[in-house]
């Protein structure tokens, strides 16, 4: 477990570190819109930021479940294998262990009659229990 | 931070157990997915999935998640699946996928267009050809179907879906009335795959087919058929039960109803519902009663009604029974089934059946006005249009045979004012016609008489209705108008029994107006061109009696003998029979009058000739002297016929025969019952001058009678209405029977009397009358003589002599005779 541990510890920093220098102050004279995948973007870093493990589960659809349902076994793919990188454990494995995971948070825009679903996936032990909480934001089917 | 990355470890581990779910194989999958979990298997693809997956096994994942969907009938969610895993490995299954879920969501047209993206040598390719079949079918683009089946069959004969593609060609060819494909494509499927369950369903759908074409040999195939399937144990009950009762309808319509019987009952034995078997056993018994098996066929009835699980099902049977019982012409008992299921039916259906039912049981017992209300209620409740307007117009016909001709004339009204289209329009208006005709209202009957001829000029009611009239015309004396118009029918309608009618009346009035020739013509054009026909006897008849009256009677005589041997038992023949005989009587041919006399009454005993045969036969007996035959006959006659108008003349012919036997007082007897019988009539005046003969002629063994016969002559002489031939006769009876009492001056009295009375009288004196005035005067003359009062008997002699009758010369005789006389004398 120590071994576990010391081992991931550098990788979680670095990526700490790129979370942080990925997302510079905007200047003011040059600020864009913020698309939803920035925001959603923006969010997981923070996450990362904060010490948890973040990622965003992207899909488009013409079917707002479907892409709901690809969005979320997307984000936990991507889960697992960032997981699975800082444990060097077989993404099969991590991801096993996770995939019941309901999102932090889900938006979706359409464009053209295509959904495209935006799922934040965390794992952080403080948030587990209200992971199912996330979801309001999706609208009734 | 360094507390935090141990903690998440720590509690990743704690949540571990509630996190903790494994990936599913596709096996796994798939079998959820073949026991129709599909929830369940949309959620483990979905979790498979949230595991890199290769792109082979996100597609075959995929494809169970599309199968999923549909299973979940969420078809629009299914077919974007399909569309937008495209990119995926296996391209050609999700092109099928996509257009089973359009196909499933109902949009057919998408489907064609899908499928023609599918590669030609995809392994998708039959499954696809199935799909654009049952596409095609579901756009009822019979041709499109075919092909796709047909198509199918060319590429794929040993493909596991081959026999049901079969069965599918066949049926979709059925629907295109391509019969003779459609059994071809059957027989190929027996032959290739003849044990399977699709088999079973082609035998008995192809045997269907073969029955309904109706061909001999097609027939017997299908019997082959329908009994292989019958007795396969291994094929389902519902379809052998299903073989059985083809078979049983297919025996049926050969007549061969004990086998038809047998095959129901291997029907009834399969069957476990007891409802159907009580449906089976209810068709078993119509199906004995068709064969005339009565006594087999009613127990079953009542044992399907007893085994009929509900009360509906009992009383249908009952129904049925009470049908059945009216059809085998159980008139009394099918009436009484009938009414037993009106007390416990609910089924208006079923009422109305019983009703219609109840009034035909009636109507075969001329129980008209009973069975008038049946059909009047029957056809007020009905909706089928068939049946109420049968009921209306036999509740017409029930109150006119019940004489109740008003009522009679509205339920035929029904019929003729609301549905003029109907087949039987036709008939109720005539119908209604004739109603109007017995209710009296004769010219309101005449209307509707032209009225039906004018809106039904093709129906057989049309020249009926002519007839009608024509008839009218004739019994109002309107005897040209009605010949005409009977020409115009015979002209009009070509119809035999028409032509033959119109044709026959024609002969009937010519013969009225004395224009035998013209009359002789046209019966005999009715017994040569219609001798079918009913006026053909009386045509034939009348023919042989128009050469009678010209005067060719050996003709008409050849022509009565050939009717007797062509129409023996026609209405007419007795009468025909009768003709001959009394052609025979007056030749003289007593012998041969008296076999054809007798001969009608022993074939038509009941004929209203019969007592005029037995009394002519009487007489030509007597003719014959055969006096006690011919009064056996009239005895016979008095007995058999008691209210024959001939009874007056039976008695007085009876006294008359007993005279000629010398049984006077027997006579006396039969004279007194002629006189009783119809005392004011001429013959019972007759017959009080024969009693007072008979007492006449007892009186020479018994003087008293004498006395007793003047008064009975006295009597008649005194009667206001006898006739005066007849009065002579008493009166010269009356001197006679004086004559006899020794009573001479008062005897020359009334022979003298008679003599002036008949000199006096204003007419000429009938042969009769001559007969007593002669009498008379040569008897009072007579007597003169004797008193030697000579001149006072050759004024009488003279009198003879001025009437002029035959016996002047005889009076001139006697008076030269007295005048050679000499003086003394």
């Amino acid at each position: 477990m120590k071994q576990f541990l010391l081992s991931i510890i550098p990788s979680l920093l670095a990526i700490a570190i790129a979370g942080c220098s990925a997302t510079p102050p905007p200047s003011p004279s040059t600020v864009a819109p913020k698309t939803l995948a920035d925001e959603f973007m923006e969010m997981a870093s923070e996450l990362r930021n904060a010490g948890g493990f973040a990622v965003v589960g992207i899909a488009k659809s013409r079917s707002m479940a479907l892409a709901l349902n690809k969005a979320k076994a997307d984000g936990r793919v991507k889960l697992a294998d960032l997981l699975a990188k800082q444990t060097s454990d077989a993404q099969e494995n991590v991801s096993n262990s996770f995939h019941d995971l309901a999102p932090k948070k889900v938006q979706h825009q359409t464009s053209n009659g295509i959904f495209t679903v935006y799922a934040l996936m965390e794992l952080n032990p403080a948030n587990e229990p209200e992971a199912h909480s996330t979801t309001q934001d999706i609208p009734s089917l | 931070m360094k507390q935090r990355i141990p903690m998440f470890f720590i509690g990743l581990l704690l949540f571990a157990p509630a996190l903790l779910a494994q990936t599913f194989s596709r096996n796994a999958i798939e079998s959820a997915l073949e026991d129709e979990l599909f929830p369940l298997v949309e959620e483990q693809v979905w979790n498979t999935l949230s595991v890199r997956q290769t792109a082979e096994e996100t597609a075959n994942l995929t494809l169970l998640l599309i199968r999923a969907l549909l299973g979940q009938e969420r078809f629009d969610e299914a077919e974007i699946l399909a569309d937008e895993s495209m990119h995926l490995p296996g391209q050609d299954a999700f092109i099928y996928w996509k257009a089973r879920a359009l196909f499933a969501a109902g949009k057919f047209k998408p489907v064609f267009q899908t499928l023609e993206t599918l590669p030609k040598t995809s392994d998708y390719t039959p499954a696809a050809l199935r799909l654009e079949g049952r596409t095609a079918i579901a756009i009822q683009d019979p041709k499109r179907t075919e092909k796709a089946f047909a198509l199918f069959e060319d590429r794929f004969p040993e493909h596991e879906e081959a026999a049901q593609n079969l069965f599918d060609l066949a049926d979709t060819q059925l629907a295109s009335g391509r019969v003779r494909f459609a059994a071809k494509t059957m027989h190929e499927l027996l032959k290739r795959f003849p044990d399977t369950v699709l088999a079973d369903s082609v035998r008995l759908l192809l045997a269907r087919e073969l029955i309904a074409g109706n061909g001999k040999k097609e027939k017997k195939e299908a019997a082959g058929l329908l009994e292989q399937l019958g007795t396969d144990e291994t094929a389902h009950a519902r379809l052998r039960i299903a073989a059985w009762v083809e078979l049983a309808a297919l025996e049926q319509r050969k007549d061969r109803s004990d086998i038809a019987a047998d095959a129901l009952l291997n029907a009834e034995n399969l069957t476990d519902q007891a409802a159907l078997r009580a449906r089976q056993k209810t068709a078993r018994a119509n199906l004995l009663l068709d064969d005339g098996k009565t006594k087999e066929a009613m127990p079953l009835f009542d044992e399907a009604i007893q085994a009929a699980p509900d009360d509906p099902l009992a009383a249908d049977i009952l129904l049925q029974k009470a049908e059945a019982l009216l059809k085998i012409k159980q008139f009394d008992a099918a009436e009484k089934a009938f009414q037993s299921y009106l007390n416990v039916t609910q089924n208006p259906d079923g009422e109305i059946r019983a009703l219609f039912g109840k009034g035909w049981s009636l109507w075969e017992q001329q129980r008209y006005e009973e069975a008038a209300t049946a059909f009047e209620n029957s056809a007020s409740k009905d909706s089928d249009a068939d049946r109420r307007i049968t009921a209306w117009v036999k509740a017409g016909d029930a109150r006119l045979a019940a004489k109740q001709a008003g009522i009679a004339a509205e339920n035929y009204h029904h019929v003729s004012e609301n549905n003029p289209e109907h087949s039987l329009a036709a008939r109720a208006l005539y119908q209604y016609s004739i109603a109007l005709l017995a209710a009296d209202k004769t010219q309101e009957a005449q209307h509707t008489f032209e009225k039906t001829e004018e809106q039904y000029p093709a129906s057989d009611f049309a020249a009926r209705a002519a007839i009608q009239r024509a008839e009218h015309l004739k019994q109002e004396k309107e005897w040209a108008l009605a010949l005409d118009e009977y020409r115009r029918i015979a002209n009009q309608y070509t119809n035999a029994t028409t032509q033959a009618t119109a044709i026959h009346q024609q002969g009937l009035i010519l013969f009225g107006f004395d224009r035998f020739d013209e009359a002789l013509e046209k019966f005999h054009l009715v017994s040569k061109t219609y001798p079918e026909s009913h006026v053909a006897p009386q045509a034939t008849y009348m023919h042989g009696f128009c050469r009678y009256l010209q005067g060719d009677i050996e003709t008409a005589l050849e022509i009565c003998r050939n009717f007797i041997s062509t129409y023996p038992d026609s209405l007419w023949t007795p009468e025909v029979h009768f003709w001959l005989g009394e052609h025979a009587y007056n030749q003289g041919n007593y012998t041969q009058a008296q076999a054809t006399f007798l001969d009608i009454l022993a074939r038509f005993p009941q004929n209203e000739l019969a007592d005029d045969a037995l009394f002519w036969a009487g007489h030509s007996l007597l003719k014959q002297d055969s006096f006690l035959e011919a009064f056996t006959l009239y005895g016979r006659l008095a007995k058999e016929y008691p209210e024959s108008e001939l009874l007056l003349n039976t008695r007085f012919a009876q006294g008359e025969a007993l005279s000629q036997l010398g049984e006077f007082s027997r006579a006396i007897l039969a004279y007194e019952e002629a006189i009783k019988t119809d005392s004011d009539h001429p013959l019972a005046d007759r017959a009080r001058g024969r009693l007072g003969d008979c007492l006449f002629t007892l009186g020479t063994t018994e003087t008293t009678r004498y006395q007793e016969a003047l008064e009975a002559y006295q009597a008649l002489y005194k009667r206001p209405n006898t006739p005066f031939a007849l009065k002579l006769q008493s009166l010269y009876k009356i001197a006679r029977c004086e004559e006899k009492m020794e009573l001479p001056e008062k005897a020359f009295a009334h022979y003298i009397e008679t003599v002036y009375m008949a000199t006096n009288h204003n007419a000429p004196l009938s042969p009769d009358a001559t007969l007593w005035f002669t009498r008379a005067a040569l008897e009072a003359a007579t007597q003169q003589e004797h008193k030697s009062q000579w001149q006072e008997a050759i004024n009488i002699y003279q009198r003879i002599i001025e009437a002029g009758v035959p016996a002047k010369d005889e009076a001139a005789k006697r008076i030269k005779k007295i005048k050679t006389l000499p003086p003394q004398s």
